[in-house]
């Protein structure tokens, strides 16, 4: 009897610490006395360690670079980089795919790191002016001009990069973030590609209009092909990027664009009626994949496009290589080539297509929890500075990278051809320290994108512009916001369910202009007028 | 008189805490093992209940839950008015009125013919396979239903079979509630017996010997035994049910649905989460979903005092 009461009891402890034990390990988890930090090995003495300045910083990890170790304080240039920075950093790196919830937990539980890197203006209500106003980060405006040399003078260096690199108000809303290789300004890394074996067995050569891609299409059917034209949408109106659509003027998603410096909405355009139908009738003739809405990139495009099911789609630049070399595993013969965007009528002029832009969004931004933002922003500063970059980017000279004949940088094998058998993407990250980086080294990208096929496709979607696209780095005033996003999550939802059900026949295109009429009804002139208010002060800025 | 009331009212009283006070020195333990209990739904399910404060304000994470400015009703207000307010109240309550009336009383019925196998094993096999589907993860299920609907699928296969076109099911709005509600009967019809065959067993033997004597027929045994003895855990079950009448798990819709269908498939709660988690509007999804609660609420109570009127039992 007396054994049994001491087992229930213990059994109620037990019960009761678990609960208590659940609480704290989550507080642990984002509070500033995490102790992850402590434990990065560290070349020099303790007393030297001591002396040295250092700062939290939460960090996203690659998920390449998660598969080796559990976060960048483990890494091997994390040692590299505190000596040559004189700055010990403690990282928090968030779970993989939980960044966005992880960042809204450290906000709203006010455990401030002493800096994060995030894309603020997207995911926090009312962007990085707001954010300053809620006390969450300093404006550090100011201490960057002052301290950052080698970030000012890249900002500097383009028109267009100054101004998408300040907000309005006049704070640098993104410190590190650019694009410093002119050569990669601009460059499209999304556009349209197909099967040249298949191409090669219609006989028709490659397809520049929106005629010769309907000629091409019909050929595919012809041959038996399940889908000759099909893309991820994941049940979004998505991932079409403007193919198609900028033929006729238009973004293909539910977007503002701009002609000359006027704001318009694509969706309730003429050139947009035109789009539709053009999906529409492919659709009825077979010639979209009939189950196109639920399609994702890995778990069918790809699949389909190897099996010869699909005969084009758009995708990113690495499918093209990824997909032929899968293709190769199995014994597949496909050799897929990116094809232009294509254009109504021969020698038109394209004004959409995908581009990354100069300012990216994910950036550093320091918060009102740090003792010393000073040293963050020279830390930050030295990742732009010529060993900054070749230590971030490259590594070490006779370990990580070397010169070649023609005095290129070039990997050494031990990233290439990993004696431990890592693929080159995931030895990358794991032995250089490379999610950190703001910058991208133009040397290395051309690493990235080698093969041949890539190069033709940047200079295929080359040949459209994107001048009807809005910049990305519109800023709204709070009273804008509020408004803007009443307006648009309604809409958005609107046109996404219109879109679809035109493209697949359930919804008649003579229905188009009261599609038009129920948009405008829903407030879409009050929210071109905030769209072209914010791109007016962008032009001012 | 009045000592008569006083005495009364003391003895009342005296007699809670007298009986309190005797069951805990008789059942210490017991007492003991509801600390956890307590806590959990002090810190779980009750704490967390506070943060509702933020569908009265605009919140906005570095101010904090208190720091934020109050707006009253305006995110109410808001969703109130919106255009797809009804489309989202309609398509929550007919979804859940096939669940009531086609879901509900499955196992019920599963659970009766279960009652009259005396065959063992088949038994058991019958009951093992029908609750497996309960364990496997919605995220999983609904990977299974997409492939089932498929214009390649199996179900295309058979209707192609008998010359009906190919089709993608689920860009059917018509199609979207059977779907979602013959799925759901699947994955779940096995495990709600369990509790149905718990009460079959605790009818007593002698109730259907009785039944036999007069001549009652298997049949007839269940209209006058068999249901009339289960018929208050059908009760409780049943008012627990209509609590949730506004409630959809939003996890299998999002996972199942798509523009095409948003006219039948669109609920609440997929809407607060892409309002929510999407679009970071916490404040709003905060005034939806207690919204969405308070009707639950009123809903339950009411089932609660009609099920007492009807047939005498209750949750309280």
């Amino acid at each position: 009897m007396v054994a049994k009461k001491i087992v229930a009891i213990m059994l109620v402890f037990v019960m009761g610490l678990a609960v208590f034990s659940g609480c704290s390990k989550t507080e642990d988890n984002h509070g500033k006395q995490s102790t992850s930090g402590e434990s990065s090995p560290s070349g020099s003495d303790s007393a030297d360690k001591d002396k040295r300045p250092s700062f939290e910083y939460w960090h996203p990890i690659h998920a390449f670079t998660a598969k080796g170790m559990e976060s960048h304080n483990e890494h091997p240039f994390a040692p590299r980089l505190a000596e040559e920075t004189g700055v010990d950093v403690k990282y928090v790196n968030p779970p993989v795919g939980q960044e966005e919830e992880q960042l809204n937990l450290i906000f709203s539980s006010q455990n401030l790191p002493d800096a994060f890197h995030s894309n603020l203006s997207e995911n926090y209500k009312g962007g990085v002016d707001g954010a300053i106003a809620d006390g969450i980060i300093i404006n550090a405006t100011e201490l960057i001009e002052e301290h950052a040399p080698n970030y000012m003078a890249m900002m500097s260096a383009d028109e267009d990069v100054r101004r998408d690199s300040y907000t309005d108000e006049g704070t640098i809303k993104a410190f590190g973030s650019i694009i410093p290789a002119p050569e990669m300004r601009g460059l499209p890394f999304w556009g349209p590609f197909l099967n040249k074996k298949l191409l090669d067995k219609t006989g028709l050569g490659i397809p520049e209009t929106i005629d010769d891609w309907e000629t091409m299409l019909i050929a595919f059917k012809d041959m038996g092909i399940k889908a000759p034209f099909t893309w991820p949408a994941n049940n979004t109106i998505g991932f079409l990027n403007d193919v198609f659509s900028g033929a006729y003027g238009v973004p293909s998603e539910s977007e503002f664009f701009k002609e000359g410096n006027v704001v318009k909405y694509g969706p309730i355009q003429e050139g947009y009626r035109e789009f539709l139908t053009l999906l529409n009738r492919w659709y009825e003739m077979g010639l979209l994949d009939a189950d196109y809405l639920s399609r994702n990139m890995n778990k069918h495009v790809k699949p389909m496009l190897i099996n010869g099911e699909a005969g084009a789609t758009v995708a990113h630049l690495t499918n093209l290589e990824q997909l032929e070399h899968l293709a190769k595993a199995d014994n597949k013969d496909i050799d897929l080539i990116a094809v232009p965007y294509p254009v109504l009528n021969k020698g038109d002029q394209i004004h959409f297509r995908h581009f990354l832009s100069n300012v990216k969004k994910e950036a550093t931004f320091i918060t009102t929890a740090a003792d010393d933002p000073v040293t963050i922003v020279k830390w930050i500063d030295y990742l732009y500075s010529p060993e900054g970059i070749e230590l971030t980017v490259w590594g070490d000279e006779g370990v990580t990278f070397e010169y070649d004949e023609q005095g290129n940088k070039k990997y050494t094998d031990l990233v290439e051809n990993n004696p431990d058998g890592l693929p080159f993407s995931y030895a990358r990250r794991q032995l250089v320290i490379h999610d950190i980086i703001s910058t991208y080294a133009w040397d290395e990208q051309k690493i990235f994108y080698d093969t041949e096929d890539q190069h033709d496709a940047w200079e295929r979607w080359q040949k459209a512009d994107y001048e009807n696209v809005l910049p990305e780095s519109l800023l709204f005033t709070v009273e804008e916001q509020e408004g803007y996003s009443r307006i648009m999550s309604e809409v958005d939802t609107y046109v996404e369910e219109m879109f679809t059900k035109f493209v697949m026949g359930i919804e008649s295109l003579d229905n188009f202009d009261q599609f038009v009429a129920t948009i405008k009804d829903m407030g879409i002139d009050e929210a071109t007028a905030y769209k072209q208010a914010s791109y007016d002060r962008y032009l001012d800025r | 008189m009045e000592q008569v009331v006083s005495i009364k009212r003391k003895k009342k009283r005296r007699n809670i805490f007298y009986m309190l006070k005797e069951d805990y020195k008789k059942h210490k333990l017991i007492y003991f093992m509801l600390i956890p209990v307590l806590l959990y739904y002090i810190i779980f399910q009750y704490g967390p209940m506070l943060g509702i404060v933020i569908g009265f304000k605009d919140y906005r994470p570095g101010l904090g839950i208190f720091g934020s400015k109050w707006v009253g009703f305006e995110y109410f207000q808001h969703f109130l008015s919106s255009r797809y307010f009804w489309r989202l109240v309609k398509n929550t309550l007919t979804i859940n009125f096939y669940l009531l009336l086609f879901g509900f009383p499955a196992p019920i019925i599963l659970a009766l013919l279960l009652n009259e196998v005396k065959h063992k094993a088949f038994k058991k096999t019958v009951q093992t396979i029908t609750y497996m589907p309960h364990f496997i993860s919605l995220v999983v299920v609904s990977g299974i239903i997409v492939d089932l609907v498929a214009t390649d699928g199996v179900i295309n296969d058979i209707l192609a079979f008998f010359g009906f076109q190919r089709q993608n099911l689920l860009t059917i709005s018509g199609l979207f509630r059977p779907i979602f509600v013959t799925s759901d009967i699947w994955q779940h019809i096995g495990w709600g017996t369990i509790i149905y065959l718990a009460a079959l067993s605790g009818i007593s033997p002698s109730l259907y010997e009785a039944a036999k004597i007069d001549g009652a027929n298997r049949f007839k045994q269940i209209i006058h035994v068999t249901l009339p003895g289960i018929a208050p855990t059908i009760t409780i079950l049943l008012i627990m049910r209509i609590g949730k009448m506004m409630l959809v798990g939003w996890e299998k819709i999002i996972l199942l649905y798509n523009p095409v269908i948003y006219e039948t498939a669109d609920v609440i709660s997929s809407f607060v989460y892409r309002k929510g988690l999407l679009e970071f509007d916490f404040s709003y999804s905060t005034a939806v979903g207690l919204f969405n609660s308070v009707i639950n609420f009123g809903l339950l109570i009411a089932a609660n005092k009609i099920g007492k009127k009807i047939s005498g039992s209750g949750l309280w």
